[in-house]
């Protein structure tokens, strides 16, 4: 089963994804912030995949990108933001993230999404 | 693992990842008379395809995909 | 504080340590690209960084920094000396604002006034930027290919499909994807991505580049070309493909395109010859059942897997496709020839005969005077003598009179916007002329003539890129050829970006395999080890007790193996934990290049500093513990010690002063030199000053080597400059660098030559790892002292001490020695006491090469303990050379024999 950790911290947006992926078979770990991330993979979490919301406290989506990448130098990242402008996803893969979600995001894009990044999915 | 290696032989089988590409690589290098026996992979990562790009190793089993069977024929026909 | 204020604070002062590097760097190198982006990188994420918190005057300082640095990466503003002044201070700013922030937790707005007079400064050095730059930079696409060869890499079952799904009057996608090298890193498959393609018809996959040989053969940089077939439509495809733009090129194809003949290149003599004569004839007179009939039969004649027979079969699915006979032609004729048809040529001029303003009209007199400047690139240069050339061909093709004149204006107008684009305005006049004879003689002669005579082509690369033009080659040859084509084309493109692109991306995959431990945690196993060196050795003890106490050997000798292999693990650990600790010297040595660059300034001097050794790693309480001494020493080269550039210009000495800072492992020691190329230092100088200063008396005043005598200068109470400057006089002489090296273990050496310069040598330990101590009863209570320094311990009775020159002293094996007492050295109101047989406790050491005597109370046992600098206000006690955790907690202050004496 691939596993999915999802990084946000809105509880609701948590919630959505969480049933939207465990609905359709993935296992989910979740995480309020990239210091709560971080610490789950130092913890020994290796996710299929990690999808990040780029404004967040403590840690935000791109200073997660630049903590993770190193850890985990394949794992395809996809960053969920309302921003529209392309300049912060434009780092965010400069960074080393994988490809980018709008929010709201709805379901049907989000697999979508993830069967592009995320093989056998 | 989804790749099995013995002697003589390599078996790969579902989804290849990225992670074991330098794995792949070593073996393929050091056993050019291995045979790769490729009938259980659903899906390999580009880095693997490379390493089957670049060494010569015998295929005794094209895989059943139909994606990752025409890689395969696009990288070692010609 | 915050921990994570605390983490940018550090984070944050780390950047600006590499900035300041950085732009030193490029002060001497200017066009370093890779330094560029690197520095940008850090400001950009110093920026990103402050922004987290509320410190909006901070953030405005680094932004105006970014914003600069952004244009000198854009080569709109170069990096000059007064640029890197203003860019260091503005970061010398920024330290003080990080003060700040560490001291109160914020920023005083006392700071805005000096933060908007910096801001204004650095925006007044903005160029005025070019508004429609902006536009233009701000999406990179990538060209479609110009040759459409990979096709033949599809089955013809693939692409006979592909053209069965496709509307007639649909044309078809094409992609060409080349994914970065370092995508992999980015989670990208490209084979996923590939595999998902909406409407994915076939695909063909490359090699991008040759393979490196397989030793050197990275398998995590991607090297595939791909090119693929998509049936879906083009919204959906960009939907797909949104997320690497940059690494894809999407475009249509003509369904003509998909018509490559593929198969057994092998010959069947003698019977084409008749065919193709047949096929011609049918052409020319439009007769396509005739056409039909030919192919037919000669494709009953072959055998179907071969290369002619399938060129036969596509010719049959065109006319099926209802194309006309110039498609027809071009493919015949390309197969007469046997070669694949270069289908992206024929579009081409098919395009721009279509865009001919009148098909059938004459050709007319060009009377646009404005010639755009013949200013090609080299991919547009070998793209035109395609084109060129192709013409010649086109007019070689038999044609029904119906079609010849349109054919005479189609190859005009092409060779007409061919000459307007390199700009030869005398050839366009010849062109006019051979058209018009063409014309009235209803011949294209004249117009051949016209491009016979228009001289050589010039072929612009090494590589023979006309692919139509060449004789003989059999379709494989055309493949490579293709590729390499397309491999320069891109070159063309994207080459000098790239590889910068790729140095940048090289270093930062060095970082990877790090990891950022917080000092505390690596401390913290330090002192646990600590304990568990000092636990371990409770077991002999409790061995022994097992014997002795409770009379079993067996359970002694069990206890004793125990031990061995919990004294080799632990051993083990703490080398482990050692080499965690372990810094390269650079941590320290980064700060030089600057502090010497603004000192020289400062004073007038010009000063070239040479590191080396910079990786040479130590312990991390050494290397720290050697950054202020460190200033010190290079201050006092930079002030006393290299001359004025007239000065050394008059004693024959290059103007530029050298200073070298050298690092380098002898052993288990760090040697450090730190040598200069200034005005040495004379020994008279210095024995006179340190008699006049009471250091030295006269007998030694006579007697002292020169070389001992330039020693002197770390002696307590000695300076050497004349005057004191800001710089180096800051109320601390060598002494004090000598004697807080010696803290950690660390000796210092200096040597010098008059006019010639000085050179100080410094070694110190590796690691602070484990030191034994000798414990030591002292009015009650234990003290350590490190057994390197103890010779032995005795017993003197109390008549055998004799007082000699106002010092209690005692002949010990034929030496007098002299003795000092616990209590005057530490101050202590508790003399020792002698023991009930009136003998005293007397240690022997050996402190600077003298051999001295310290009466204590008496002697415990030595154990192995890991001494810690002694910290806070504690630090500056010179009797301490630091403290150390016992196994019971307790904590055991260690003595500095040398400095207490």
């Amino acid at each position: 089963m691939k596993t999915i950790l999802v990084v946000d911290d809105s509880d609701l947006i948590r919630w959505v994804m969480k049933t939207a992926l465990e609905g359709e078979g993935f296992k989910v770990e979740m995480a309020e912030d990239g210091v709560k991330a971080i610490e789950l993979i130092t913890g020994g979490l290796k996710p299929d995949l990690i999808i990040t919301d780029l404004n967040m406290p403590n840690m935000d989506g791109l200073a997660l990108i630049q903590n993770v990448r190193p850890m985990l130098r394949f794992t395809p990242i996809l960053v969920v933001s309302t921003e529209s402008q392309a300049s912060k996803r434009d780092e965010a893969k400069k960074l080393g993230a994988t490809g980018w979600l709008t929010k709201p995001v709805n379901p049907e894009d989000l697999l979508k999404v993830i069967r592009r990044v995320l093989p056998g999915a | 693992m989804p790749v099995k290696f013995t002697r003589t032989k390599a078996e790969f089988s579902g989804e290849c990842t990225v992670e074991e590409a330098e794995t792949i690589f070593e073996w393929l290098r050091k056993t050019p008379k291995g045979e790769l026996h490729l009938a259980g992979v659903t899906h390999f990562h580009a880095a693997i395809l490379q390493t089957l790009m670049i060494t010569q190793n015998k295929i005794s089993a094209m895989p059943r995909d139909s994606f990752a069977a025409e890689c395969m024929r696009q990288v070692r026909s010609a | 504080m915050n921990p994570l204020l605390q983490q940018f604070l550090s984070e944050g002062r780390d950047f600006i340590e590499q900035i300041g590097q950085k732009l030193l760097i490029l002060e001497e190198t200017p066009n370093n690209e890779a330094v560029v982006g690197e520095l940008f990188r850090f400001v950009h994420t110093l920026k990103g960084n402050s922004g987290l918190f509320d410190l909006p005057i901070l953030t405005r300082v680094v932004h105006a920094a970014e914003d600069l640095l952004d244009r000198v990466r854009d080569h709109e503003l170069t990096v000059t000396s007064e640029l890197t002044d203003d860019l260091l201070s503005a970061m010398d700013f920024v330290v003080q604002l990080l003060d700040e922030i560490e001291d109160g937790g914020t920023i005083p707005d006392t700071y805005l006034p000096d933060a908007t007079k910096l801001v204004d400064r650095l925006r007044s050095l903005l160029p005025e930027r070019d508004v429609h730059e902006d536009e233009e930079g701000a999406e990179e696409t990538m060209p479609a290919p110009t040759d459409w060869s990979w096709l033949s890499r599809l089955t013809e079952e693939q692409r006979v499909q592909a053209l069965a799904q496709t509307p007639a009057d649909q044309a078809i996608w094409a992609l060409f994807y080349l994914p970065e090298p370092q995508c992999f890193f980015k989670g990208e498959d490209p084979l996923l991505l590939l595999k998902h393609v909406p409407g994915l018809a076939g695909f063909s996959i490359r090699a991008a580049q040759p393979w490196s040989p397989l030793d050197e053969l990275d398998i995590y940089t991607a090297n595939l070309a791909i090119d693929a077939l998509s049936m879906a439509d083009r919204a959906e495809l960009d939907e797909h493909l949104r997320y690497v733009p940059e690494q894809i090129a999407v475009y249509q194809l003509p369904r003509f395109a998909l018509a490559v003949p593929t198969g057994d290149a092998s010959e069947v003599p003698g019977v084409y010859a008749d065919f193709f004569d047949r096929a011609r004839d049918c052409l020319g007179r439009s007769d396509m059942d005739g056409l039909r009939v030919a192919v037919d039969a000669m494709l009953d004649m072959i055998n179907p897997t071969l290369w002619m027979a399938s060129a036969l079969r596509w010719c049959l699915c065109l006319q099926d496709m209802g194309f006309d006979t110039s498609v027809l032609a071009f493919h015949l004729e390309a197969t007469a020839d046997h070669k694949i048809p270069d289908w992206f040529l024929f579009n081409r001029t098919q395009s721009a005969s279509l865009n001919a303003p009148d098909k059938q009209a004459a050709p007319i007199a060009v009377e646009d005077p404005k010639l755009p400047a013949g200013t090609l690139s080299d991919m547009e240069l070998a793209l035109w003598d395609r084109i060129f050339e192709t013409q010649r061909q086109f007019l070689a093709i038999p044609s029904a009179s119906a079609q010849w004149g349109g054919r005479l204006a189609s190859v005009y107008n092409t060779l007409t916007g061919l000459l307007r684009a390199k700009g030869d305005v005398q050839a366009l006049a010849a062109l006019e002329d051979a058209a018009e004879t063409s014309e009235q003689e209803k011949s294209f002669a004249p117009l051949l003539e016209f491009l016979d005579g228009y001289g050589p082509i010039a072929v612009c690369n090494d590589e023979p890129l006309a692919i139509v033009a060449e004789e003989t080659v059999v379709p494989m040859v055309v493949e490579l050829a293709a590729e390499r084509q397309i491999r320069q084309d891109r070159r063309a493109g994207e080459g000098a970006i790239e590889s910068t692109r790729r140095a940048a991306e090289v270093s930062a995959d060095k970082a990877v395999r790090t990891l950022k431990v917080p000092q505390e945690k690596v401390d913290r196993l330090m002192d646990l080890i600590g304990e568990m060196v000092v636990a371990k050795n409770a077991l002999p003890y409790l061995a022994a007790r097992a014997e002795d106490v409770f009379g079993s050997r067996e359970l002694g000798r069990e206890i004793k193996s125990q031990y061995a292999i919990i004294n080799r693990i632990a051993e083990e650990m703490q080398d482990g934990i050692m080499q965690v600790r372990m810094l390269p010297v650079d941590a320290i040595f980064q700060r030089f290049p600057r502090l010497v660059r603004d000192v020289a300034k400062q004073l007038g001097k010009k000063v070239r500093l040479v590191i080396e050794g910079e990786d040479t790693e130590a312990d991390k309480n050494i290397i720290e513990s050697l950054g202020d001494p460190m200033i010190h020493i290079l201050r006092n080269s930079l002030d006393h010690g290299i001359e004025m550039p007239e000065v050394r210009a008059a004693d024959g000495k290059a103007e530029e002063g050298r200073l070298s800072v050298r690092a380098s492992q002898e052993g288990d020691r760090v040697l450090i030199e730190i040598e200069d190329d200034g005005k040495g230092i004379d020994p008279a100088v210095i024995k006179r000053k340190a008699f006049e200063k009471g250091l030295i008396d006269e007998q030694r005043l006579d007697t002292i080597s020169d070389a001992d005598a330039v020693q002197l200068v770390f002696a307590a109470g000695f300076s050497t400059a004349e005057t004191v400057s800001n710089l180096s006089g800051r109320g601390v002489g060598m002494d004090v660098v000598r004697s807080s090296l010696e803290k950690v273990g660390g000796q210092v050496r200096l040597t010098s030559e008059k006019g010639k310069g000085t050179k100080i040598i410094l070694s110190l330990p590796l690691s602070m790892s484990v030191s034994n101590v000798m414990m030591v009863d002292i009015g009650g209570q234990n003290f350590g002292v490190p057994i390197d320094v103890v010779v032995e311990t005795v017993r003197i009775k109390q008549s055998d001490i004799h007082i000699f020159k106002q010092r209690r002293t005692a002949v010990l094996r034929g030496r007098i020695v002299p003795l000092y007492s616990t209590d005057e050295l530490l101050a202590s109101h508790n003399p020792p006491k002698p023991n009930a047989d009136g003998e005293y406790a007397v240690l022997v050491a050996r402190v600077h090469g003298e051999t001295v005597g310290i009466v204590v109370d008496g002697f415990a046992q030595t154990i192995d303990v890991i001494l810690k600098p002694l910290e806070g206000a504690l630090a500056g006690l010179a009797g301490f050379a630091g403290s150390a955790l016992l196994g019971d907690g307790s904590v055991l202050l260690v003595l500095n024999i040398k400095e207490l004496i």
